[in-house]
């Protein structure tokens, strides 16, 4: 796959102008920045608004102090030709606040329908792994204290920054499986999930 | 090949800078080389553009899990959107389980009038596959989802998959049928072959694709309330989120709120703001309107029976200083249902049964 450092791609979070007809009627002469353009659109479809963004509403009947402490996710998507990198939040309440240690988010990624671990080459934000363990969701709070706080529950997400290894929040790298299917796989333990968000992005300019 | 399909994993991506700006494009090696990678990348933006999770809910273990019985009832709504005709049939898929190996799923698409049956015949939890027609002649399909029998859901998946040519892609490259499919116009690499000159007319489609590509849309959003006895059960009043990336200059977003209501107008919060989406959570909503607030107003109350409301958002660039590059940063998006206080007086919360976002 062609990387930026391969050469001058750009890749960027807009059409610039699609040409007109009038610029390539028959007989007359194309000019190199109509081609150019076409170029720089077409990148810029399969690189930025052909990603794909993997939205998961997670509902459950009743009021948030109802939710069940233990329970499981799956969510499943394909990845985009351009996806190199994706980044995957989730917004969360725990119950640490009502006596609860151990509270946890725990995710994995596997393809499917192998169910081969797609882990290996990714990191996350806490640490590898893919183990939550250790959030910070000691603020946490039941439904009655919320509506005087305001929301405060909480997100976390792989993070952008991808200097560092270990400890260091990174994007999680699926170039590896573009055109394959993947399923995340969530647990929680003590944490009432409302939300998980994947979102493809190419790395260099998106 | 002709009309190639590039295989995912191999990709060249065209650099703009082979052709500079006021000269004349001739044919040769390096310039019919570059303007054959646009050619496949635009073949393979049409076959995977667009694709991917139009819904996608989860619900807590032991949540959707209607009692048995052989009545079918309407359990979960949903719009996606179908503005490419190339795309006519999404894949639904559940991972559910049913005690009596005997349940259910059953998807219908309202205005293409089709059904999908899924059969849920294992005890315990795993994923089953369902294809379903579309209509592709509006905007927007409505999608709607019943059980029968004993059937416990974790997941609703419904997705449009990839374009399909037959052959082994993506595992290796393909070929795209030929002529029009939608909008879009198959480019043929033969057109730029070395030492062939660049035809107008396959500018001209590029161009043309360009824009049918463009139109098609992301959904960021698809929530519907769950009704385990025969009626829509409304979002629960804790805020449901999504996170829209924003392009330069912003980008619109449609709102389509399937709803009921039994007062005076009633307001919906869609909040877009700074990328660090904490301290978006620390703003009262209830007291003053922080700046970066959009106050739909859905008029013409009360309304006495579910209808789709739709309405459109413009979101700002988002602030996300972490962000690689140039990219102009995430938005965070909520929809919280909320009391309405008239003359002192609480009446109910409006009734969103369901909730898309569709955007650019």
């Amino acid at each position: 796959m062609t990387t930026p450092a391969d050469r001058s791609v750009l890749v960027g979070p807009s059409i610039l102008r699609v040409p007109d007809d009038e610029e390539m009627f028959i007989g007359e002469t194309v000019r190199g920045r109509t081609i150019s353009t076409i170029a720089d659109d077409t990148n810029h479809l399969l690189g930025y608004k052909f990603l794909r963004t993997v939205q998961c509403q997670v509902e459950l009947d009743g009021t948030l102090d109802a939710f069940p402490s233990e329970s499981d996710y799956r969510i499943r998507w394909t990845v985009s030709p351009l996806a190199k990198y994706v980044w995957i939040g989730f917004w969360y309440f725990g119950e640490k606040a009502k006596g609860v240690n151990s509270t946890t988010i725990d995710a994995e990624l596997f393809t499917y329908p192998a169910g081969a671990s797609a882990s290996a080459t990714l990191e996350w934000s806490i640490e590898n792994g893919l183990e939550f363990t250790g959030l910070p969701m000691d603020d946490l709070i039941g439904w009655a204290d919320r509506r005087a706080l305001n929301y405060l529950e909480r997100q976390t997400s792989t993070g952008w920054t991808t200097a560092g290894t270990g400890t260091e929040p990174r994007l999680l790298d699926v170039s590896a499986y573009v055109g394959q299917e993947l399923e995340l796989r969530v647990s929680v333990d003590h944490v009432r999930l409302l939300n998980i968000m994947l979102v493809e992005v190419y790395r260099d300019l998106i | 090949m002709s009309r190639i399909l590039p295989k995912p994993d191999d990709i060249n991506l065209p650099s703009s800078e082979r052709f500079i700006p006021g000269t004349k494009v001739f044919s040769g090696e390096d310039v019919a080389g570059c303007v054959r990678e646009v050619v496949g990348i635009q073949n393979l933006g049409h076959a995977t553009g667009f694709a991917g999770p139009l819904v996608q809910q989860c619900w807590a273990d032991g949540q959707f899990s209607p009692s048995t019985g052989a009545v079918k009832t309407l359990q979960c709504r949903w719009k996606i959107p179908t503005p490419a005709e190339a795309f006519d049939t999404v894949k639904v898929s559940v991972y559910a389980k049913s005690a009596t190996t005997t349940g259910v799923v059953t998807f219908d698409s309202i205005t293409a009038a089709s059904l999908s049956i899924v059969n849920v015949n294992n005890a315990a939890f795993a994923w089953f596959d369902g294809t379903l027609t579309v209509d592709t002649g509006a905007s927007t399909e409505e999608i709607t989802l019943s059980t029968t029998q004993d059937v416990e859901i974790v997941t609703v998946l419904i997705q449009y998959p990839d374009v399909q040519d037959g052959s082994a892609w993506p595992t290796n490259d393909g070929e795209l049928e030929a002529g029009k499919s939608g909008y879009y116009t198959p480019l043929d690499t033969r057109e730029v072959d070395d030492d062939h000159p660049l035809s107008a007319d396959l500018g001209q489609l590029m161009t043309d694709n360009i824009n049918a590509l463009s139109a098609r849309d992301r959904v960021y959003l698809n929530f519907s309330g769950l009704d385990p006895n025969g009626l829509d059960k409304p979002m629960e009043t804790y805020p449901h989120r999504t996170i829209v990336p924003v392009k330069r200059g912003g980008t619109e977003l449609d709102v389509y709120i399937y709803a009921e209501g039994f007062t005076l107008d009633y307001n919906l919060y869609i909040k877009h703001g700074p990328g660090d989406a904490r301290s978006l959570y620390q703003a009262n909503v209830n007291d003053n309107e922080p700046p970066n607030i959009t106050i739909l107003t859905i008029a013409g109350q009360p309304v006495p029976a579910p209808a789709w409301y739709t309405t459109t958002v413009t979101l700002r660039e988002g602030l996300d200083a972490d962000a690689p590059g140039r990219y102009p940063g995430f938005v965070s998006l909520e929809i919280l249902p909320q009391n309405i206080v008239v003359l002192g007086v609480s009446y109910p919360r409006v009734k969103i049964y369901s909730a898309t976002i569709i955007g650019e």
